[in-house]
């Protein structure tokens, strides 16, 4: 049970790691040639061309902006990385939904989805399996994403009750063919298996069972006290 | 030798816009296409040597739109741009008809390199097919 849960563990590591690696070597293609472009318009200045110059201020400002999506996308990997530092810890589950959505979009956007985010703004702060959560996240984006084999949007929102947290991942015209089935049993499974070791509230021993209902709800319920 | 029309395809449109007005600033006519399904259409309605697709694009992906194009403009000469170190995706690409393929980021004057060579060897066959048609025709004139 252990060896498929690392299987699983690191296949998702793997898929998410290659989206990431894949967005940013786009930042690198775009400053690569912004920086040809400046040495294209140089040399024009060079010649006399005064044309340049606005352009040139132009790629300079090009630069910046993929310098700041590139900050984003290390920062984003950057917190990845390090939720398997610890075991369990305390986490603002916005956060980590924000980070996945936007890490699991760029494969989600060769299927034609798009993902739109409604988080409310009060964090969600929570002491648990971070990766785990992660996981089955990126799990559900995914599986939201082939259910809706036209393309489309996936909304993902989140809402807050007194001992409920929950995040709706939902989409117009879901489809479900034999992969979004055979996605949805899998998740299904995970979530059964995986549902009470989850979450704990540190010192306290208080569980806080997922549940998951679909088109998709992970729900966080404080239970137990 | 005519300078080549080339039709880029990529989602990044930063990418595109900076690229075609360094391929534009060195005498190429380029048209910037953000997904296959306009690359399609465009490679419909004008005449292009070199389309320059990358691989990874939402909806219909590079090899996808690569198939199409040569079901549709067989003549077309296509440049696959996979990712860096993405090798396996570039030798896919040429099994399914590419002419060739470069890792992004790419260098330019390897990219002007292949887009010549590419206009070229469209330029011999199509000698060579009127070459043929003159040969054909003369043989059924008997002269």
């Amino acid at each position: 049970m252990n060896e498929m849960r690392e299987d699983k563990g690191l296949a998702f590591f793997g898929r998410v790691t290659a989206s990431v690696s894949h967005e940013m070597n786009n930042v690198l293609a775009i400053v690569n040639e912004l920086a040809g472009l400046v040495n294209d318009l140089l040399y024009g200045l060079k010649q006399g061309d005064d044309n340049g110059l606005e352009r040139l201020g132009q790629a300079a400002e090009g630069i910046q902006k993929q310098i700041r999506r590139g900050e984003e996308i290390v920062k984003r990997m950057n917190r990845f990385a390090h939720s398997v530092d610890d075991p369990i810890s305390e986490f603002d589950l916005h956060v980590v939904i924000a980070d996945m959505a936007a890490m699991a979009q760029r494969r989600a956007a060769l299927k034609g989805v798009r993902f739109e985010t409604m988080l409310c703004q009060e964090p969600i702060m929570i002491t648990g399996v971070r990766f785990e959560i992660q996981r089955l996240a990126f799990a559900g984006f995914e599986l939201a994403s082939s259910a809706l084999a036209g393309g489309g949007t996936v909304s993902i929102a989140s809402r807050r009750l007194e001992n409920l947290a929950e995040i709706s991942i939902t989409a117009a015209a879901w489809k479900e063919n034999g992969d979004v089935l055979k996605m949805k049993s899998e998740l299904s499974a995970d979530m059964r298996r995986l549902n009470g070791t989850l979450f704990w509230e540190l010192g306290t021993a208080i569980n806080f069972p997922l549940v998951l209902s679909f088109p998709i709800a992970l729900s966080v319920e404080k239970r137990g006290q | 030798m005519t300078l080549a029309k080339v039709l880029l395809v990529d989602d990044e449109e930063d990418f595109t816009n900076v690229l075609s007005q360094r391929l534009i600033a060195r005498g190429l006519s380029v048209e910037c296409a953000a997904n296959g399904r306009t690359a399609l259409q465009k490679a419909r309605e004008m005449d292009f040597d070199i389309a320059i697709l990358d691989y990874w694009m939402p909806e219909m992906d590079g090899l996808a739109t690569l198939k199409k194009l040569r079901e549709e403009c067989p003549h077309l000469h296509v440049i696959m741009l996979t990712g860096h170190g993405d090798v396996k995706s570039g030798v896919e690409a040429m099994k399914q008809g590419a002419k060739d393929y470069l890792e992004k980021p790419a260098d330019l004057q390897e990219l002007l390199a292949k887009i010549s060579e590419a206009k070229s060897q469209k330029e011999l066959l199509f000698e060579q097919a009127i070459e043929e048609k003159i040969n054909k025709i003369m043989g059924v004139k008997g002269w």
